[in-house]
């Protein structure tokens, strides 16, 4: 094929070059195949395939290729496939693929079915075993035990010698990194260090010895941090006693960050964070991961009618009054859920620590005060258009552009100051959102406007 | 900032303090040679204005770059300010291209062409083509700094030539390949280097098939390559597939990261702003927020307009208002959790044009459970608020119903909108909490007076 035409690879192609293969399963097809179709794209090609054609596909490649197709398919698939597949023929699979990959399948399967498959390994069982024990969510839940060591000792003629050993098996090199006898991190070197360094240097003396690593046990989010700051693209996990046991490289950081917000995006529209993706997460499971907040929120939100059912008297005899409640609780929530979108998402990327907090209050005091005159004015002169029988324009513009005024004041001040609280005392800030703020802004609205309606009209 | 970081940070102030009294340009330029440049950057921040002019000036241009890269843009630009072009040139020009790109493009343009200038005629020449890419093109975040090689090399010329060009590469994990026109034809790792032997010619071990990007295209294709592939760098080509940079990993971080700010700024109606919170000004905040207020405001007045419509029905029955503020509060909740949930399913590809209806099926499912649940509490809360003037089941009957299908709707709108603005070519994640709950007032304010009017007879 002329250059030219050698555009990205497509589905299609993928799909046709797995389909002719799998017509003819000669050598060649699988050349054409294996050099024509990245993993990640045999792996699309999949979902279009029937049981039985995957399982064929499956067997009939090598297990190195199957591992890297397998590792770029979703948790589910792979469960699935796992059963078309049958134990022995996955363990293969297993043991070839990363091993942050395998560990994420075995995480899925149920205890006997992982056992059964670890059981099953010839290589790595052990490595994938380890990772096993940690958290999902915290850094040794995420690294890869495939991270090239060299010892502080050598010089770099015996470090190349080893890096061809241990090299084939490692995708993840981006640094290596240099141990003592008892692997203890000493430092770090790039490829490109080693590679422009004379052959008889020692390792200590070449690496850099300010290396930076996160604890095997410490939350994700601070791996991700690390490497926004710092820009690497692969940083070291150790053990309490600063033992090196596994690297997480930066595009594992990619998936970290995307769960992360969309956690934190669930949280605040007040809903439980989803574990799986929408189309593929049952009626009932959608279902109470909301109904729960909003039963909550119904019943805070019930304060309103009995707040209204007390100002019956007034609401009977200036009905007037109830048609800018809807407008008045909305803006107030509407300012509230700026506010809190706007502090939950500095907070989750760290724009200002504690130590800046009285500089965002009062930022966000001004800016509330800024917004309540901006609505206030308009709500005063929506109001007094407004023809009334009951109410002269003066009165119900003063009393709509006043409680305008106070209640987008409040709501955005409580949307901004709930989330700062909530991470002053360690809670996740992403609760204290939109829903929960505009519900508070709801009750607190209506106290505002019967208020100032009562005194306005001197009842 | 945990203990242990801010002791070291303020060990390493203390150090540069004495060194910069000192005067001590050598020795600083030894120090800070040691030290990771983000934590550089960090303590430099924390130094008096005058101390940090000295510093930059104290050091050599490439320590100096290494600071000035993990500096915010604002900082950058009033620094380049105070030490005047010819300085800041150097020290430009030892940056990373893509970080020097972006600070350049911030910066006046009789300032940058003062500092083009006083640049050798390539490197200028190299800026210039960097800075005619848009943003938040693959061409605005992309680097010059890769090693290519040409097919007919053999290995162990191939890895002498590394050597002897690869100290500025970015990354040397994927050494690419280019023909004789700077074409790309294939890649291959260090590692395959190393380990290949060294009498084959580097075409005879590239992988053929590479993955690239278009210089022109949106930073969100690159960052959808990355997430599909796991790469560790992408490259970038022109229209004649001519290489002309590439993306790290760590360049697509930001990209994540500012594309999920974007979204949940604009899910809380505000306008989204790329700056960080506290250097964005009081007056600029306000603008951000004030625009979408506004128009909810004006959007919002049609509940106002719709209970004039039914003025009479609520003269007769009062008690109907208890609940208005609730019904239309519970729809809007149901609304914002559907949108957010449509938004960011949209944004992560897993929710697609195409299952629209299916979408719609089952968020009507879903919000008739909702709506069931909150329906049936509504009917309890109606017999516990005692109201004149209208038969209690009545009253209960109204409510009940009136909520189901409020937060129905809520869950319907919610997440059909988002896609419906998608096929329009909008932002789905504009019609999102804040506007979904300006609809379904409106919408359940119809609902309410409609079934008040046909239960209770008014």
């Amino acid at each position: 094929m002329p250059l030219e035409q050698r555009n990205l690879p497509r589905n299609g192609d993928a799909l046709s070059l797995v389909r002719n293969f799998l017509d003819n399963p000669s050598y060649r097809a699988y050349k054409e195949l294996a050099s024509g179709a990245l993993p990640a794209d045999i792996a699309e090609a999949l979902k279009s395939l029937s049981e039985e054609e995957c399982r064929r596909l499956l067997t009939l490649l090598p297990s190195e290729l199957t591992a890297d197709i397998f590792q770029e398919l979703d948790i589910p698939l792979q469960v699935e496939l796992f059963g078309v597949l049958g134990i022995e023929k996955t363990a293969d699979i297993v043991s070839e693929m990363d091993s942050d990959d395998a560990a994420d399948l075995l995480l899925e399967l149920n205890k006997d079915e992982a056992e059964s498959i670890l059981s099953n390994m010839e290589e790595d069982a052990e490595a994938v075993k380890d990772l096993l024990k940690y958290e999902e969510d915290s850094s040794g839940g995420i690294m890869a035990s495939e991270y090239v060591a060299l010892n502080e000792n050598w010089d770099v003629t015996r470090a190349f010698d080893e890096l061809r050993v241990i090299c084939p098996d490692s995708d993840k090199a981006y640094y290596v990194y240099v141990v003592d006898d008892e692997r203890h991190l000493k430092g770090v070197l790039s490829l490109r260090d080693l590679v422009m360094a004379n052959t008889t240097d020692k390792i200590a003396d070449i690496m850099s010895s300010n290396v930076m690593s996160v604890k095997v046990d410490s939350d994700q989010e601070e791996a991700a941090y690390i490497f926004k700051k710092y820009g690497f693209l692969s940083l070291p996990v150790v053990d309490d006693e600063n033992r090196l046991t596994g690297i997480i490289s930066s595009n594992d950081i990619i998936h970290v960050l995307e769960d992360e917000t969309t956690e934190d995006i669930h949280k605040m529209s007040a809903t439980l964070p989803l574990e799986d993706t929408y189309l593929a997460s049952g009626i009932v499971e959608l279902w109470s991961k909301r109904v729960v907040w909003l039963l909550a929120l119904f019943i805070t939100g019930a304060f309103t009618s009995s707040i209204m059912r007390s100002n019956e008297a007034i609401l009977g005899q200036f009905v007037t009054l109830i048609f800018f409640v809807p407008m008045l609780i909305d803006e107030g929530g509407n300012a509230g859920s700026q506010a809190s979108a706007i502090i939950i998402r500095a907070l989750a990327l760290r724009e200002f620590d504690l130590s800046d907090y009285l500089k965002v209050i009062w930022k966000e005091t001004k800016v509330s005060l800024m917004l309540g005159i901006s609505i206030g004015l308009m709500g005063f002169a929506a109001a007094s258009i407004m023809p009334s029988e009951q109410l002269l324009w003066s009165q119900s513009g003063t009393i709509v552009g006043l409680s305008t005024l106070l209640v987008v004041l409040f709501g955005s001040v409580i949307g901004s100051l709930l989330p700062l609280a909530a991470h002053l005392v360690g809670f996740d800030p992403a609760v204290l959102s939109g829903p929960v703020v505009t519900t508070i802004v709801d009750s607190a609205g209506l106290l505002i406007y019967f208020y100032i309606a009562k005194s306005v009209l001197g009842i | 900032m945990d203990e242990e970081t801010r002791v070291r940070l303020e060990k390493m102030l203390d150090d540069i303090k004495a060194l910069l009294s000192a005067g001590d340009s050598a020795g600083l330029a030894d120090y800070a040679g040691q030290q990771h440049p983000a934590d550089l950057a960090e303590a430099y921040s924390l130094l008096s204005d005058e101390d940090k002019r000295s510093l930059i000036r104290l050091l050599p241009s490439e320590l100096a770059a290494d600071i000035v890269e993990e500096l915010d843009t604002e900082d950058q630009t009033e620094l380049v300010t105070e030490i005047g072009t010819a300085k800041a040139s150097g020290i430009i020009g030892a940056m990373e291209s893509d970080d020097a790109t972006d600070l350049l493009s911030e910066l006046d343009e009789e300032q940058t062409e003062d500092i083009l200038k006083k640049m050798g005629r390539e490197e200028a020449q190299e800026f210039k083509e960097l800075l005619s890419y848009e943003d938040d093109s693959s061409g605005g975040i992309m680097g010059t700094e890769y090693v290519a090689l040409t097919p007919n090399m053999k290995v162990d010329y191939a890895l002498d030539f590394i050597r002897r060009t690869g100290r500025e590469a970015q990354t040397l994990n994927d050494i690419y390949v280019v023909d004789a026109d700077e074409r790309l034809v294939g890649v291959l790792s260090l590692r395959d280097i190393v380990v290949a032997n060294p009498m084959l010619k580097v075409s005879e071990i590239m992988h053929r098939k590479v993955v690239k990007v278009g210089v022109g295209s949106d930073q969100e294709e690159a960052a959808q390559l990355f997430k599909k592939y796991g790469f560790s760098a992408l490259p970038v080509v022109d229209e004649h597939d001519k290489l002309t940079g590439i993306i790290t990993a760590d360049d697509i971080l930001h990209v994540v990261d500012e594309e999920a700010t974007e979204d949940i700024q604009k899910m809380a109606g505000t306008l989204s702003s790329d700056e960080t919170y506290m250097s964005t000004r009081t007056t600029k905040h306000w603008f951000n927020r004030v625009i979408w207020l506004a128009i909810l405001f004006l959007a919002d007045l049609s509940s106002g307009f719709i209970m004039k419509g039914f003025e009479e029905s609520l003269e007769a029955v009062v008690s109907l208002t208890f609940f208005i503020p609730l019904l239309i509060g519970c729809g809007g909740n149901a609304g914002s959790q559907s949108s957010a949930i449509m938004i960011r399913s949209l944004a992560l590809k897993e929710v697609h044009l195409k299952d629209g209806l299916k979408v719609i099926w089952k968020e009507t499912r879903i919000g008739l459970l909702l709506g069931l649940v909150t329906g049936l509490a509504g009917i309890v809360l109606s017999f516990l608020i005692p109201h004149a003037g209208v038969n209690w089941l009545h009253m209960g009957i109204t409510i009940g119903i009136s909520m189901l299908f409020t937060v129905m709707i809520g869950s319907v709108a919610g997440a059909g909108l988002p896609i419906i603005a998608m096929h329009l070519n909008l932002d789905p994640a504009v019609i999102a909490g804040p506007l979904i709950t300006t609809i379904v007032d409106a919408l359940g304010l119809i609902i309410y007076f409609s079934t008040a009017r046909m239960i209770i007879g008014l």
